[in-house]
């Protein structure tokens, strides 16, 4: 039967869907783009110089732990890339150099490298690297006295920062719309509220970032913050106000969703969701951090294994 | 051919080809000179293939439709699709360590088709006789379990097995009458069971003079999956690890219920394999061929060239088997056919599960895939068997069609699945020694 | 009663006695391989640690401040929670054999597990009532085992991946739970 006609084989299924990492990776980078290029216009070079340094430097720690560890460069997937883009949406415009090195260290090599490379991160690394930063560098982490040195026309004090210390009423002092437009203090790809909402819709109808995350993400937020605002209108700002400040947008279109720290079914979408959105106006209003998402990320991606237990049934099982 | 919508979150449909668009014309094949039979053995038999001690051996004339036994001519279960003499017996070791004994024929000319089966329905239309020579028609029709305790559903499908072929589709409705002759004759053969004929739901209207209760089912991949279509009509899916007989269905395809009307109507047994041919160029046709032709044949019938580091597929593109020989026969099980050039070869890569969810969100076995080969990719097959079902999988292939990261996602489903079966078989093995 | 809800997320969350006060690593890393286990020491060690701070709070009230015998109190409660371990033992294993069974070898565990000790001390440095007591054990031992199985959670994971292999194990198991005390300083000034 056999003849000198030589056939290559292989397994089943023969047919692949066209959708691969490395597409994933840059439509989430397009997506961020969309809300990091209005932060480049309003904070200027320096902005672009912390987004560039970001990637460029997640790319390098990348490569630098494949040849180390004397493997195929991974790079390819633009998974490193993507981290580093979204951490640099995190990040003050003024942030100094070797904070942004040690940031894209953290997210990729202790977060990611560590834990096995992609797929295997139990945290969002762009968050856990923020954390790190938040934690160990307070200071630069600020916004109000990162970007003391941007005279805008309008207030540039974090608003986050205005409600926490001085009442829910200069919440008054930031207009939704300006809000939206990126009228704020804030990291470079946090500001423009606009510019998330259009990138998270854009990932959400690809089917990226799962819808059911980033709506109970925002739900929860809107619900908890509506139920601080009803308890005490003066020392809680009111829902919009949590939604389009410090990270909440970034959070729940880029950070929460991030693949495999998040889970996979309805249920359990929803709950990691919701809660995070709760943690974050919980720890916003009654801990000691200016901004709760990062943090609340975390916790939920902390119990992403768990709420994963709730599944449906398999066919055919009792 | 696969159109993926734009909103991702939509899972992506496979629908099945159909035959909306007029019925083909099947294109005939001429008689091959040399056809060779495949016939599915245990590991001790292929041994004994190897050493030469079958029945059917070099040097011995076969005549078309009578039936033989590879080892003794006590069990016959093969049928020769043309007269001639054996040239060669080979084995060769498929997927998964099945082993298969090949049974090359060379053509004679003035080939008599011979008078058992007719003799076999002469004697006894409902004997084990011609119950065995009708499990020889294409689409392999299990009669001979037909009469076995506990089959209270027999499924007729119209439905296909796999993307691009419509022989099913075709058969029932080209061949309409003989369909109802065979359907009426599988009822009569079974009269207590329920005999159901599932088929896509633009076809309904056309089955109602078959006179066999109709179930319309949508007709998007996988809903042909005998496990989904038993669970269907039951109103229940069958419980995970059992086969479909073990629950008491049987799968007739209606391509099989055709051929056994014919068989019926004319009193001898059709060989004639209706095969859908995907070319390079991704047309498809319709071609009726010999069983036991080479595929090669057939594509130099239809004007294509196999060459070197092409890519050949039995079965359909989502759970057939690719082939390393263009000189693979038609089996009687084959539905469709397609090659595709070393460059539309499916990439795999060895990323680690991203855990998109996409698998989750695809599986109709609701398994967590995405946990599932995890475990997997660790060797911990027993572990995945009890936490992460992986006894409930139906095989469609369809979590390792929507991989992202591009993973082998079937293929350790399936290595799981047989290192697991093999290691009951052994450990039963060694229970009984005791 | 706010008070004592206040003290109730204070001990759960925000003092976690594990990934704010680093007691009870051995445990915590020990039994976190597998979720059936943590959740086994979860139980056993809310158990304890409830019998545990009663136990040794009344023994402080009632015998070793009157008497003026504080300096004697690390021997005392060392002494009191191997006693209580044992006995326990000993009640569970003739009265209710199948919560034995299913505590298994984590009730003998517990007699070196720091976290007990630590809360028995924690009571009565803060000086707190039989009531606060009551509470701060129980939360303090519901804390720990929250951030157990949290982590086990998420270590049968990791275990899975393609952890490097001088990474594999205890190390990343360390970077892990150091991870998770990260997160776990979301909850810093809430309670």
């Amino acid at each position: 039967m056999t003849d000198s006609t030589k056939l290559i084989v292989s397994h089943a299924p023969f047919y692949r869907d066209a959708c691969t990492v490395m597409k994933r990776s840059y439509l989430i980078m397009a997506a961020a783009l969309v809300a990091l290029i209005p932060g480049w216009f309003l904070f200027g070079a320096p902005a672009v110089g912390v987004s560039a340094l970001a990637v460029a430097s997640s790319i390098f720690w990348e490569l630098t732990a494949n040849t180390l560890m004397k493997q195929q460069p991974t790079i390819g997937d633009g998974n490193a890339a993507m981290i580093g883009l979204i951490l640099s949406m995190l990040l003050p415009a003024t942030a100094p150099w070797w904070m942004v090195i040690t940031g894209t260290f953290v997210a990729i090599i202790m977060s990611k490298i560590a834990f096995g490379g992609i797929g295997g991160n139990p945290f969002c690394p762009p968050a856990l690297s923020a954390a790190v930063l938040t934690v160990s560098w307070p200071h630069l982490m600020n916004f109000n006295g990162m970007l003391v040195n941007y005279d805008m026309a309008w207030s540039m004090v974090d608003p986050l920062i205005n409600v926490k210390f001085f009442g829910a009423e200069t919440a008054s002092l930031y207009p939704p719309l300006e809000l939206l437009f990126g009228h704020q203090a804030g990291g470079i790809g946090a500001v423009c509220g606009a510019g998330l909402i259009l990138g998270g819709i854009f990932l959400m109808i690809r089917g990226i970032s799962s819808w059911e995350i980033c709506l109970s993400f925002l739900g929860g937020v809107f619900v908890a913050a509506f139920l601080f605002n009803m308890s005490n209108p003066d020392l809680y700002a009111g829902p919009v106000f949590h939604l389009l400040t410090g990270y909440t947008l970034v959070g729940a279109f880029f950070l929460a969703t991030e693949d495999s720290s998040s889970p996979v079914n309805l249920i359990p979408m929803l709950i990691y969701g919701f809660g995070g959105g709760m943690l974050t106006v919980l720890i916003r209003n009654k801990g000691v951090w200016v901004d709760g998402v990062l943090f609340a990320v975390l916790l939920m991606n902390l119990a992403n294994p768990i709420l994963d237990m709730i599944r449906p049934k398999a066919l055919g099982k009792v | 051919m696969i159109r993926r919508s734009f909103f991702g979150y939509l899972a992506a449909k496979l629908p099945y080809e159909t035959v909306k668009g007029g019925l083909p014309d099947p294109v005939d094949t001429a008689l091959p000179g040399e056809v060779t039979l495949q016939i599915q053995v245990g590991t001790d038999q292929k041994s004994l293939v190897d050493k030469k001690k079958t029945a059917l051996k070099k040097g011995v004339e076969v005549q078309r439709g009578a039936l033989y036994g590879l080892f003794d001519e006590e069990t016959k279960n093969v049928s020769a699709p043309v007269s001639g003499t054996i040239t060669s017996v080979e084995t060769r070791t498929g997927n998964y360590g099945r082993h298969f004994a090949l049974i090359n024929i060379a053509t004679s000319e003035e080939g008599e088709t011979s008078p058992a089966f007719s003799d076999a329905l002469e004697a006894d239309t409902k004997g084990t006789e011609s119950l065995a020579f009708l499990s020889q028609l294409p689409g392999r029709p299990p009669f001979t379990r037909l009469a076995n305790d506990g089959i209270h559903t027999v499924i007729l499908s119209a439905l296909e097995q796999d993307l691009l072929t419509n022989v099913n589709q075709y058969a029932l409705l080209a061949r309409k009458t003989d369909f109802k002759r065979g359907a009426d004759y599988i009822k009569e053969l079974a009269p207590k069971a329920r005999v159901v004929l599932a088929l896509p739901k633009y076809l309904e209207a056309e089955a109602q003079d078959t006179g066999c209760e109709t179930v319309g089912i949508k007709n998007l991949y996988p809903n042909g999956n005998p496990i989904l279509l038993a669970g269907r009509l039951a109103g229940k899916p069958i419980e995970a690890g059992k086969t479909l007989e073990e629950s008491g269905f049987l799968l007739f395809s209606a391509e099989a219920v055709a051929a056994t009307g014919k068989a019926l109507r004319t009193r001898s047994l059709p060989q004639e394999k209706l095969v859908t041919l995907t070319l390079k160029n991704k047309e498809t046709r319709l071609v009726n061929a010999r069983i036991g032709t080479p595929i090669t044949q057939i594509f130099e019938a239809a004007g294509e060239t196999l060459v070197k580091r092409d890519h050949l597929i039995v079965g359909g593109p989502l759970t057939g088997v690719s082939v390393y020989t263009p000189n693979f026969p038609v089996d009687p099980d084959t539905d469709a056919i397609l090659c595709h050039g070393p460059e539309n070869m499916p990439r795999l890569t060895d990323t680690y599960c991203i855990n998109c969810g996409k698998c989750v969100r695809v599986c109709p076995a609701n398994i967590p895939v995405n946990l599932l080969i995890r475990m997997l990719e660790n060797g911990l097959y027993e572990e995945a068997v009890e936490k992460y079902d992986l006894d409930a999988c139906v095989e469609c292939g369809l979590c390792s069609f929507i991989c992202v990261a591009k993973m082998p996602l079937f293929q350790q489903i399936m290595l799981a699945r047989h290192t697991l079966a093999e290691s009951k078989k052994s450990a039963e093995m060694g229970g009984s020694n005791d | 009663m706010t008070e004592y809800i206040l003290l109730a997320i204070s001990c759960i969350f925000v003092n976690n006695i594990m990934l704010t006060q680093n007691l009870g690593s051995c445990p915590f890393l020990g039994t976190s391989k597998s979720m059936d286990t943590a959740v086994g020491m979860s139980m056993a060690v809310i158990f304890v640690l409830v019998m545990a701070g009663i136990t040794t709070w009344v023994v402080e009230a009632a015998i070793l401040k009157p008497m003026d015998l504080q300096f004697l109190r690390t021997v005392a409660f060392i002494l009191i929670i191997a006693s209580l371990v044992q006995f326990v033992e000993m009640f569970l294993k003739k009265s209710m054999p199948s919560l034995y069974a299913g505590l298994g070898i984590f009730l003998p565990l517990i007699t070196t597990n720091c976290a007990v000790m630590g809360v028995c001390l924690i009571n009565i440095n803060e000086e707190y009532t039989f009531l606060q007591a009551l509470i701060s054990s129980f939360c303090y031992a519901t804390g720990f085992g929250l951030a157990l199985v949290l982590f086990a959670g998420v270590r049968e994971r990791v275990i899975l991946a393609r952890v490097p292999r001088p990474l594999r194990d205890t190390s990343i198991g360390l970077i892990t739970a150091g991870f998770i005390a990260l997160a776990f300083f979301g909850f810093k000034g809430m309670g």
